[in-house]
């Protein structure tokens, strides 16, 4: 249904209706500025990224070829556009690949987690989204988020399915070790 | 998949509905249509037909020449094929087709065969165009 109205407007898009195009612009603004500043960390950048991606995607509107969801084509863009932009920035955060996960990670960040107050709860999603790498990042916010299933991540990232499996399994425990970490420094605080 | 994945996998899908989108400022739609607008952004489906209008034209010309001189020719059953081999040194034959039912002029049979072959001609590339175009039109947006 959803993607069945997308089709009229890239139609009507196609057809000349260049106003069309702004029924898809404000409704996927949120998500594609979102995405952008989650990879990019920067409001201005992101905007830009963002309006970048929209208007690559008003250029080759014509290749979008409907095999996939819009909005998947609409993020490939968004994560292409992002990517380049952060290749010509100097590399800064050292990745935590392969870290060294302990079987009890997951009870320990779980019970702290729930104790904690929604606020701090968004602090801390916030450091473990941080402390993944951009295209981590994009799979796990369209995996649980926008809950896009592997096949349509995989399209929208370039990977295999397998390796969109691996990699949302690596994101994951990432984000365990940092909740894990910080959340006991802040019981070790408390007390 | 194991129990702990499976676990963590719901820990992770637990923590996520903390996640908050962040939204672009208000007037993002309206920049985004300025830079479409300003930027003269190619339009999106540029419709390149087969044959352009000029091409239409040439065409069309081409035929109305050609009945042209047909008819100006001489009558008679080989009138343009003698005119054409006397003035162009261009040599050809027409199939033989009983035309005399389709006969409204006295015109000859090999110049109702032009006329008939020119117009069925023009029609059967405009018949391809429209059918090349919709197919394209179709197959760039759905298929």
């Amino acid at each position: 249904m959803v993607e069945q109205q997308d089709n009229i407007y890239i139609t009507k898009v196609l057809e000349g209706d260049r106003n069309a195009f702004a029924y898809l612009v404000d409704k996927y603004k949120t998500m594609v500025y979102s995405l952008a500043l989650r990879l990019v960390k920067d409001r201005e950048e992101a905007e830009e990224i963002s309006q970048d991606a929209f208007i690559k995607a008003y250029q080759s509107l014509s290749s979008f070829k409907g095999k996939a969801k819009f909005s998947s084509w609409l993020y490939r863009i968004v994560y292409n556009t992002a990517i380049s932009k952060l290749r010509q920035q100097p590399a800064g955060r050292v990745s935590l690949d392969e870290p060294n996960i302990p079987d009890t990670l997951y009870l320990e960040s779980k019970e702290n987690y729930d104790t904690l107050s929604a606020d701090e709860r968004k602090k801390y999603l916030e450091k473990a989204l941080d402390s993944l790498d951009s295209d981590e990042k994009m799979l796990v916010i369209l995996y649980y988020y926008e809950e896009q299933d592997l096949d349509e991540i995989a399209s929208i990232a370039g990977l295999t399915k397998t390796n969109t499996k691996v990699k949302l399994f690596r994101a994951r425990k990432k984000m365990l070790t940092v909740l894990q970490s910080y959340l006991k420094e802040e019981t070790y605080n408390l007390l | 998949m194991s129990e702990r994945i499976k676990k963590e996998e719901q820990f992770i899908s637990g923590i996520m509905k903390d996640y908050e989108m962040s939204n672009p400022p208000t007037n993002f739609t309206a920049k985004v249509m300025d830079r479409i607008e300003l930027e003269s952004v190619t339009p999106v489906f540029v419709s390149k037909p087969l044959i352009s209008r000029a091409g239409w034209i040439g065409i069309c010309l081409s035929v109305i020449i050609l009945i042209l001189i047909i008819l100006t020719g001489s009558s008679g059953e080989a009138s343009s094929q003698s005119w054409l081999s006397e003035n162009l040194g261009w040599n050809f034959s027409l199939p033989q087709i009983n035309l005399e039912k389709l006969r409204i002029i006295d015109f000859s049979n090999s110049t109702l065969a032009w006329i008939i072959l020119g117009s069925g001609g023009i029609m059967l590339l405009a018949l391809i165009e429209k059918w090349f175009e919709e197919n394209r039109f179709r197959q760039t947006l759905f298929l």
